[in-house]
């Protein structure tokens, strides 16, 4: 299937109503021995506050990379980004850290639950994260609601290895999800799930994107996930080729 | 949370965490049982210097402490004033006896052989009760019965070639010059634990003593307590008696006479001292390795939890935790073995040779000292924290987009 992009330039995308991510002029190096990678060049990119953005493209070309830079993880070699209102690079380690915690949601390939955590504490995980945590009972009831709206209560009590991997990525997304970001990450996070599984996964972010309004970014290899998104961003060799939106 | 989290980091890895904690507890109960076997030797050392020479508190005329080394005759307690403090002693707390001694020196001659010993006029009738770590080897006691009946060291006998039932000449000076000299039958070989006490000591009955010395004077008086714990507090009460009822006397107790005993305790507390540190450092690489290994392990899943928003600092505090229940854990495991195993071997005994500058070989036991079983923890534990913050500090640098990639 052949997408169609259309270039969407800067003047363009600062019309998006309300901007919760923001790039400018990023640019991402690595030094493997004494190779020189440009793993992004120059990339500029607004997403919009409720967007459903799939960002597509080759091996390598750099969407985790994007992606990480995005969630705070990293940090660019030059250019400036700003998530929600906030200048990323003027900030501490620690206050990316809290950042993250308050804002930013994230969902991994291979689930990364805690191991020793049962379902519902990997859930209730990031609430001990925030700079004001609520109370135990609250968090009770918040961890169990998240999971009734996730179809995965019954998992409460089982720890991850238990779990299947659409399971596993249920509750990885209910982590995400519990401290009600801005913003969710997902490096392609449906393929380590067989295709049918992944679209399941899919479907339940969109739903959520849908009813709580929160801005997923997913990267994705599956064209048919794809047409899921409202919005495409295609890398190639660390460049946006184009960004399709619908 | 975080304590949950850590203790079933801990258990993850059971194989090796079982050695983890294996060292650490075995560590703790070494020193424990260590510290316990060098206490027993201490308290034996110290009760045979007691119980075998120089009881608890000693009373003087006052001077005696100062100036008996050059005139050991001219500050003496007379018979009325000893009546007078046995008196006292007896509505005092803790006091269990009290006996009258009078030390001398002289020339014993048997077979054609003098030689020097150092004589102790003792009631002969209380004089085991004193001694009850001085043994009798051969023969028998001294007795009230035979004024003339003496024992000797077993040094002091087999210098002389003399034996238990055999008859001997002692020459001395008394008080006044003029010399003295008297046959006595040695009544029996004592074996008191002490190579250089045994090596020149007799023993006579304190009468007999007074009258080769015509003397009617001893010099101390020797005061047997209930328990050598209550030493201080005794002698406070002593001196108090002593102050109302205007006596002019002064007294010591048994450290400032167990020189030995002393040296000892200084020269074995350094040897605990190195013990605890090649203990610590055993418990530190064990700790070091595991928790390296562990956070090798699980590089992904600190990349997650950074990733989702844990500061490094909270890493940090993890890792440290875990280190802190390691030592807490492996702590109380070694506690009990110790505890556990010192009562095993106590119960058993362990046969060892004399210590040294005694004569005696002796059965060692476990003496459980609540404040080496707390030591012996508190190293257990800190040590086990201290190690952790290397490993945790590691932990908290990892960057998470490496830590994420790590597979
Ligand atoms: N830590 C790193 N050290 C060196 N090079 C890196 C590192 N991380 C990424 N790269 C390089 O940067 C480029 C972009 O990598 P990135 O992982 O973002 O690609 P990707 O689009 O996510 O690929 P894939 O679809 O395979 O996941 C690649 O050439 C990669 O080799
Ligand atoms: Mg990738």
């Amino acid at each position: 299937m052949r997408i169609l992009m259309r270039e969407i330039d800067d003047r363009q995308s600062a019309l998006v109503a309300e901007s919760v991510v923001s790039l400018r002029g990023v640019t991402k190096i690595f030094h493997a021995g004494k190779a020189r990678v440009v793993a992004l060049k120059k990339i500029s990119l607004e997403i919009g506050a409720g967007e459903f953005a799939a960002v597509v493209g080759p091996s390598g070309s750099g969407k985790t990379t994007l992606l990480n830079l995005i969630g705070c993880l990293d940090q660019p070699d030059s250019g400036s980004i700003v998530i929600d209102g906030l200048e990323v690079e003027r900030l501490s380690s620690r206050a990316l850290a809290s950042l993250r915690a308050e804002k930013i949601g994230l969902i991994f390939q291979n689930f990364n639950l805690i191991p020793v955590l049962s379902v519902g504490e990997n859930v209730e995980y990031p609430l001990l994260l925030r700079s004001r945590p609520p109370d135990k009972g609250k968090r009770r009831w918040m961890v169990e609601e998240i999971l009734v709206e996730l179809g995965i209560e019954s998992l409460i009590d089982r720890r991850p290895n238990e779990l299947s991997g659409g399971q596993c990525q249920r509750a990885a997304i209910a982590r995400a999800l519990i401290t009600r970001p801005r913003i969710v990450l997902a490096d392609e996070p449906t393929s380590s799930l067989d295709s049918r599984t992944g679209a399941s996964i899919l479907e339940l972010m969109k739903s959520l994107n849908r009813q709580r309004g929160v801005t997923f970014i997913f990267s994705t290899h599956d064209l048919k996930l794809v047409e899921m998104a409202d919005r495409v961003i295609e890398m190639c060799d660390g460049e946006i080729q184009g960004s399709l939106s619908w | 949370m975080q304590l949950k989290l850590a203790c079933r980091n801990i258990f993850r890895n059971r194989r090796r965490t079982t050695l983890t904690l294996l060292a650490i507890s075995f560590g703790c109960a070494s020193l424990i049982i260590n510290g316990g076997i060098i206490y027993f030797i201490f308290r034996g050392l110290r009760e045979d210097a007691i119980h075998g020479r120089y009881g608890h508190v000693q009373i003087y005329k006052r001077g005696y402490i100062e100036k008996h080394q050059a005139q050991p005759f001219d500050h003496m307690i007379s018979n009325a004033e000893f009546e007078e403090i046995k008196l006292m002693l007896g509505g005092l707390s803790h006091v269990e006896e009290a006996t009258g001694r009078l030390e001398f020196a002289g020339l014993m001659s048997y077979g054609g052989k003098n030689v020097s010993f150092l004589g102790y006029g003792v009631e002969a009738d209380k004089d085991t009760r004193f001694n009850t770590m001085l043994s009798i080897v051969e023969g028998e006691g001294l007795s009230a019965q035979e004024p003339r009946g003496v024992i000797l060291g077993k040094g002091l006998a087999a210098r002389l070639q003399i034996r238990a039932g055999d008859f001997a000449t002692l020459l001395m000076n008394t008080h006044d010059g003029d010399y003295n000299a008297v046959d006595v039958r040695v009544r029996g070989i004592f074996e008191g634990g002490l190579k250089e006490f045994d090596d020149w000591v007799m023993k006579i009955p304190l009468e007999k003593a007074q009258e080769l010395l015509a003397l009617n004077e001893i010099q101390s008086v020797v005061v047997l307590l209930d328990k050598t714990e209550n030493t201080e507090a005794a002698k406070e009460l002593l001196l108090d008696a002593v102050a109302r009822r205007n006596l002019d006397l002064e007294m010591t107790t048994w450290p400032e006479h167990a020189l030995f005993y002393n040296q000892v305790v200084s020269m074995f507390g350094k040897e605990l001292d190195v013990v605890k540190v090649i203990i610590s450092i055993i418990v530190i690489l064990s700790i070091i390795n595991s928790l390296t290994m562990s956070i090798y392990e699980r590089t992904r899943e600190i990349g997650a939890i950074m990733a989702i928003g844990a500061p490094r600092s909270k890493v940090l505090r993890m890792f440290v935790l875990e280190g802190l229940v390691f030592g807490v854990i492996g702590g109380l495991i070694g506690v009990v073995a110790g505890i556990g195993i010192g009562s095993v071997i106590s119960y058993i005994g362990i046969p060892m040779p004399p210590p040294p500058a005694s004569t005696r070989p002796f059965i060692a036991q476990v003496d459980i000292i609540p404040a080496v079983v707390f030591s012996s923890f508190l190293i257990a534990v800190s040590s086990s924290v201290l190690a952790s913050i290397y490993p945790a500090y590691r932990a908290s640098r990892l960057r998470i987009v490496d830590a994420l990639r790590y597979v």
